[in-house]
């Protein structure tokens, strides 16, 4: 009995990183777990330092001669990613079945927050615009 | 604060049936919990969103007040950001920590988080300080009200967690990282990186796209 049970097994009440990596890297220690929880995490931080250092560069220093809505567009672009760095390397979210939950209210979520923003953007730009040229013709008025 | 963790340990050599048994339930708890907590976040999610949402529509409307461009620097927001992105893997590691229910590697890098934190806060504050100082407070035009309520509202955020990481830390000193210390530290984890997500975008949306 006690010879199928490892020295320092990991302990099922961990879960904190996910089935992914513990089935990978284990054969079931804490050791083996700890080491790829830490190599996950390093790995995540320095896309995130990158990933945060080109944008600001990009609107810090603009020697590129790229145009603004380039510009624009690259740092949309960078914060999408690393967004999603820090989701699967510091929330460790997976397609394990474990974590299956945890995505289908992320997804959930993030499907309503785009509704939110980009609804009241395109709502508001649409009534600014009527607006202006509402405006336009009042002020048009008194001067006459 | 060994003492705490001793008998533990030994309880999970000794007894390994019983103890696989324990754990199972308290996995399960601890699990449901954090999957709760999850669901805050995502609804704290749909808050910001809100927010962001109010101040990609009134960015422009600074009546006659000084812009983004004019109020921001982006060497300080990237220092400001480079301390938080830090807090965040530093907190990792603390909960590395909690996988050999080593508390004094937990509560030394919960510590280091909490400079880092706290480090992040103070430049906020000082940023506020210094806008209203000059009379661009959130009552100066309404692209400083949604500025102030969305970078607020994460600065709220982030202090709360700070409260929230010294309570853990006098709670890990006092009863070492047991079941329920760990899924509470697993919840904070989750809060705190979120935080740093919803960072992200306020740099992106607030600070450098107004300078373009």
């Amino acid at each position: 009995m006690s010879n199928h049970q490892p020295q320092s097994q990991i302990d099922p009440g961990s879960g904190t990183f996910g089935r992914r990596n513990a089935a990978r890297y284990v054969g079931g220690t804490v050791a083996g777990e700890s080491r790829a929880a830490v190599k996950n995490y390093v790995i995540g931080f320095i896309l995130s330092v990158v990933l945060t250092a080109i944008p600001f560069w990009l609107v810090m220093v603009p020697t590129m001669g790229w145009s603004t809505q380039t510009i624009l567009t690259a740092i949309l672009v960078f914060a999408v990613v690393q967004v999603f760095v820090h989701v699967v390397y510091f929330l460790h979210m997976d397609r394990s079945a474990e974590q299956r939950w945890n995505v289908v209210a992320f997804i959930f979520t993030v499907f309503m927050l785009s509704i939110i923003v980009v609804g009241s953007i395109w709502i508001m730009h649409n009534a600014t615009s009527n607006m202006a040229h509402h405006m336009d013709s009042e002020a048009v008025v008194p001067q006459r | 604060m060994s003492t705490a963790i001793h008998p533990q340990s030994q309880t999970f050599g000794a007894h390994p049936h019983v103890d696989a048994l324990d754990h199972e339930h308290s996995h399960d708890a601890g699990a449901t919990t954090v999957f709760g907590f999850w669901i805050y976040l995502m609804s704290d999610c749909l808050l910001f969103a809100s927010l962001f949402a109010a101040f990609a529509v009134l960015s422009r409307n600074t009546a006659g007040g000084p812009s983004g461009k004019e109020l921001f620097d982006l060497k300080y927001v990237f220092v400001e950001t480079m301390a938080l992105l830090i807090s965040s893997i530093t907190y990792g590691m603390a909960m590395v920590g909690t996988l050999k229910r080593n508390a004094g590697k937990v509560l030394l890098w919960l510590g280091i988080t909490a400079l880092f934190g706290l480090t992040f806060i103070g430049m906020e504050v000082s940023e506020f300080s210094h806008l209203i100082a000059e009379g661009n407070g959130p009552q100066r035009s309404a692209f400083l009200s949604s500025f102030f309520s969305l970078v607020g509202t994460h600065g709220i955020h982030v202090s709360s967690g700070l409260l929230w990481l010294f309570v853990m830390m006098w709670q890990v000193a006092k009863n070492g990282v047991t079941d329920k210390n760990r899924t509470r530290l697993m919840c904070l984890s989750l809060f705190w990186h979120f935080l740093d997500i919803v960072w992200i975008c306020v740099f992106t949306v607030v600070y450098l796209m107004s300078f373009l």
